[in-house]
Formats: C-alpha cells, structure tokens, sequence
C-alpha cells in the first residue's frame, strides 16, 4: 500500500468535512442563512469568509509541519 | 462618450501605467531567457511569494473576475461554494503535486507522463492534445476577457483592443519568457486583488455600510441566499437541487492540482519547500480576491439598479419585459459594444454605478491584469508544448533542439497570431467551450497526473485509455446538452437533472483509470521507486 501523508488525509477530511456540515445543517435549516443576514453584523457571508481563513491555517500547517 | 459614462483621463493614465511596467518587465528579463531552462522555468529560482501571486493571476482567468459576479447575483448564495471550492482546492495541490513534481523537476507539463509511464512518445500526445485544446480555447477567451475591458473602460474599438492585448502580451511573453511572465503575473496579481478588494468596500460603503448592505441586498434579491432546500424555491433553477450546489463546486475544485498552467509554475519554484510555500501565497491572495468578488456579485443587481447610468432608461422596459432591472441593463450596454456576453458586464457595470474615476483606473488595471496573466500563463504552456514537446522531442526537429529559446519565441508569436484572429470574431461556441475545457483535463489527464505519484498500481494504459474515452465522452456530452436543452448544466440525457459543465466524468474518469490500472500490466519497479517512493521523501 502506499503511504499517504498523514497531513494530507487531514486536509481532505478537514476540507470535505466542512463542506458536508454546511450543506447538511444548511438542507435541514434553509433559513439559516437570511437569519444571519437579518442579524447583522453576522451575515450568511460568514460561510464563505471563515471557510477561506480555515484553509489558511490549514495550509500554513500543512506547509509548516 | 457611452450611455453618460464617458473615459476619465484617469482611467487612461491608469492604463498607459500599467501596459508600460508589464512591457519594461519584459525588456528587462530578456537578458535573463538565455537557456532554454531560463525561458521555459524561469531558471527554477522564483521565491514563494513571487511564484504564488504569479499562480493565482495565472489560474484564475477573466471568466473569475468578468463572469463569477454575475453567476452569484443570477444564481444566488450556493454559487459561492463554488468560489470556495476553487480555493479549498489549493491545500490540496500542495501535497498532491506541487511538491512532488518540483522534486522531480521536469521541464515541461508531458514529460511527467512520458516518464511516469514509460511512454516517451506517446505520453507528449496523450497529455499533449487536450492541453492544446483547453489552451487554444483559454487564451482566446482571455483575449476576448482582456479586450471587454479595453472597450468597455477605455472605449478603443474592439478588433484594436484584441491586436493591442496580443501585441503587449507576445512582447514580453518572447522577450523574458518564464521570468517576466512571473514577474508580470506577479505584479498582474497585486492589482487584480487591490482591485476586487477595493471595489468591495466601495460598494459596501455607497450601499451605507456593511449591515446595510446586506439588508438592501436582500430587500432587492430576496431569494438570493435560498437553498434547494428552502420552501420559497430559490433565484434560479440551476440551484434548485443539491447536486447543481455541489456540481458547480467540483467542475473547478481540483484544477489547481491539474491543471498544466499551473503545475509548470511548480517547476518554477527554487526548490519544494518554495513551491509549497507559494501555495499558501496563492491560498491567501485567491481568498482575498474570492471573498471579495462574494460580496461583489451580491450586491451587484442592487448597485446597479441604484446608481448606474442606463438604470432610468432601462426602469420601462424591465417592467413592461417582467425582468430584473440589472439585467436589462445589462443587456443595454452588452448591444452598446456589441461583444462577449450579457454577465460580462457586471463587475463593470457595478464599477460604474460606484462613480469614482480612480476606482475605475484600479479596475481597469484589475481586469487587464487577470485577463493578461492567462493568456501568458497558457501561451508558455503551450509554445514548450509545441516547440520542444512536439517539434523537438516527437518530431526530432533539430532546430527545436539546437536553438530551443528561438524556437519557442516563434512558436509564441505563431500561437498568439492564430488565437487574436479568431479572437477578433469568436464564435459564442468557443467562448463556452471554457467550462468544458476544464472537465476534459480533469477527467482525461487528470487521474494520470494525481494517482501516478500516489499509487503504485497505475498504469500507461489506464493513462492512454482514460484520456481516449474521457476526451470525447466530455465533449460529446457537453455539446449535446447545450444543443438540445440550451445550456451545458443539464445532465445530458435528461433537463430534470443539472450538472454543471457535466463534472461527473472528472469522478468516472478516475474510476476508469483505477480499473483499468487493476487489470493491467503493472509499471516497471523503477518507475515505482523513483515517482511512488522517492518522491514522496522529505528534503
């Protein structure tokens, strides 16, 4: 069998993970996001936002460890 | 004078400043391009920081900066996953590629699959055509993507704007080669991200702030941030099922990874530290620009039918046609220049319903530089493609081997000649032909570049039969789906499924070449040491 990075199994359970709980908390909550919009400072915007600086850390680990 | 947004001296002045640093930077590094390993990889000695600026100008084309807007204020919120997904799909490139192939440091993209595979000739073919034709189709589209920008900011008439972009673009592309199209597409990544990050704060600020913001946004859209799931249905039918959400998020995900204008700026980088280091770079400036086009192409139909020009002309017949005011104008300023599509205009047009005369210069600077570094990015693809690929090492040219840095300056000149042509008369087909053209390298070559570092067990013939049946399997699909349903995001077979650009060959493709791999003849135990073993150590 081939070894695979452990760094890199992580990333893609990191990365497919977060992706499946939005979709999953955002299928059973379709509000969700105009709630958070109608609750400024905190838009739905916040998905996308921390999702960008969540793989920041994670590449800036990945590359440092 | 257009619609009574007319050219600002600025903007003009913003422009002339831009075209006469690129071009500077390639008169400056053409003292450098001497050996063939200075033009094609720029010497393998581009930092982290300048290596990835330059990867995140080069992959994301003008279709991110002129279309993604407009996809999220037609479609709404779950477009924005796709966004995510471009940039989720960086990390990923770092171990699964970037690393391994800068310790491998090929020259160019096919040389991986010719040694990989034990296939010296066969591999620059297999590899080599369905890069030729994403490229052709990428180059001409940025061409078109730079010169919308040229005619919709500047006013120069559209066929000199093409011949301006491809005369600027082959000047330093042929002087510097690799090195200036780094340097450039580095300084071309600073501007583009300025420009997205600043546009974004104006618009947020014209709309009162941010919580304001988003209140009008949804005050004016208020299905913009529905799900499939919502009760009330959602702003478009494309989002109306799950797999559209997650189809659109996996048509671009792993291009990063695959895709050759960007892999070859692996080779560029000093050594693996760099080349993983310069995607973090990329992660960080591709965020900084994604999460700002986010709020862009949210607020961009209430900007627009707020403050642009046309919004008073085009007020009676959105009524009396029952369609967004955004879109009618829209459609206004796309028959005023008579080019590209409708969506191209948002960021623009969002641009112009801001009303700053510096704004536009940085956006001008902003779109020429996303358009430009594509172009660039691919022509260097394409010409060690062509030149050394194909002339010297296929057909044994000797004036490819002898003379490789002429050779390639020629084939540059060739390439840009042949795509401004039909640039300058493009066929609506091949401006859409780019979604597809991401498919087909993903789910033909793709399976090829990834499993041949991470598993021992694949195959050349997986490699040559996967790409065989995965090129035609993806244009034939994507054709007919256009054709009979009218767009590419419907399953083929049926109007009732969608699935964007037909992304679901990139998961069959590597099916294929799993199986195929399992039932053929295993590669030689060298190849296995040298890309399953070796190249997986640490430095």
């Amino acid at each position: 069998m081939m070894k695979v990075p452990k760094r890199l199994i992580w990333a893609f359970i990191l990365m497919y993970g977060y992706a499946i709980l939005f979709w999953i908390v955002e299928a059973a909550n379709p509000g969700i996001t105009k709630k958070f919009v109608a609750g400024a400072p905190l838009p739905v915007w916040y998905a996308c936002i921390i999702g960008m600086l969540v793989w920041n850390v994670i590449i800036a680990w990945i590359q440092s460890s | 004078m257009q619609y009574g947004v007319g050219v600002d001296p600025v903007v003009i002045i913003g422009a002339i400043i831009y075209f006469v640093i690129i071009i500077l930077v390639g008169i400056y590094s053409k003292k450098l391009a001497v050996s063939a390993a200075d033009y094609y990889v720029a010497g393998r000695s581009v930092g982290a920081f300048t290596n990835g600026a330059a990867l995140t100008s080069t992959y994301l084309s003008p279709a991110s900066f002129l279309g993604m807007p407009c996809f999220i204020f037609i479609l709404g919120y779950p477009f924005w996953w796709a966004m995510v997904a471009i940039i989720a799909g960086m990390p990923l490139a770092a171990l699964m590629t970037a690393g391994p192939l800068r310790k491998y440091a090929p020259v160019s993209f096919t040389d991986y699959y010719c040694d990989r595979y034990d296939m010296p000739k066969a591999g620059r073919i297999v590899a080599g055509i369905p890069t030729l034709v994403a490229g052709i189709l990428y180059v001409i589209l940025s061409l078109v993507g730079t010169a919308i920008f040229m005619v919709a900011l500047l006013h120069v008439p559209y066929k000199l704007s093409v011949l301006l972009a491809a005369i600027i673009v082959l000047l330093y592309t042929v002087l510097g080669g690799m090195y200036a199209t780094t340097w450039n597409a580095a300084f071309q990544c600073i501007l583009m991200v300025l420009a997205a990050f600043i546009l974004a704060i104006a618009m947020i600020a014209k709309l009162g702030g941010w919580s304001t913001y988003w209140h009008t946004i949804l005050a004016t859209s208020p299905k913009i941030f529905n799900v499939p799931s919502d009760p009330a249905g959602v702003q478009h039918p494309f989002m109306a099922m799950w797999l559209g959400v997650i189809g659109f998020y996996f048509t671009w995900h792993y291009g990063f990874a695959a895709m050759p204008y960007t892999v070859v700026r692996f080779f560029t980088a000093m050594d693996v530290k760099t080349a993983r280091r310069s995607i973090l770079w990329t992660t960080i400036l591709g965020g900084i620009l994604y999460a700002s086009l986010c709020v862009i192409g949210s607020g961009a139909r209430t900007i627009m039918e707020k403050f642009h020009p046309l919004a008073a002309k085009a007020a009676p017949i959105a009524a009396a046609k029952g369609k967004p005011l955004a879109i009618i104008i829209l459609v206004l300023i796309k028959k005023t220049f008579g080019i590209g599509k409708v969506t191209d205009y948002a960021i623009i047009a969002s641009a112009e319903s801001v009303g700053s005369s510096v704004l536009m210069a940085i956006i001008v600077a902003g779109g020429l530089s996303i358009a430009m570094s594509t172009v660039a990015g691919w022509i260097m693809v394409l010409n060690s493609l062509i030149s050394r690929d194909w002339m010297g090492k296929l057909f044994g040219s000797t004036f490819a081997e002898e003379k490789p840095v002429l050779s390639a300056r020629i084939w540059t000149v060739i390439i840009l000649v042949v795509c401004g042509l039909i640039a300058l008369n493009p066929p609506a087909l091949v401006l859409d032909l780019s979604g597809w053209a991401f498919v087909v390298i993903l789910a033909s070559i793709g399976p090829s570049m990834v499993l041949g570092i991470w598993w021992k067990r694949a195959t050349k013939a997986a490699t040559i039969w996967t790409a065989l049946l995965m090129t035609p399997a993806t244009l034939i699909t994507w054709l007919y789906a256009k054709m009979h349903f009218g767009k590419p995001h419907f399953f083929f077979l049926s109007k009732k499924i969608i699935t964007p650009h037909q992304f679901y060959w990139i998961f069959i493709g590597l099916i294929l070449f799993i199986l195929i791999s399992l039932m053929t003849k295993p590669p030689s135990e060298e190849a296995i040491q040298k890309y399953c073993v070796e190249l997986h150590e640490e430095e």
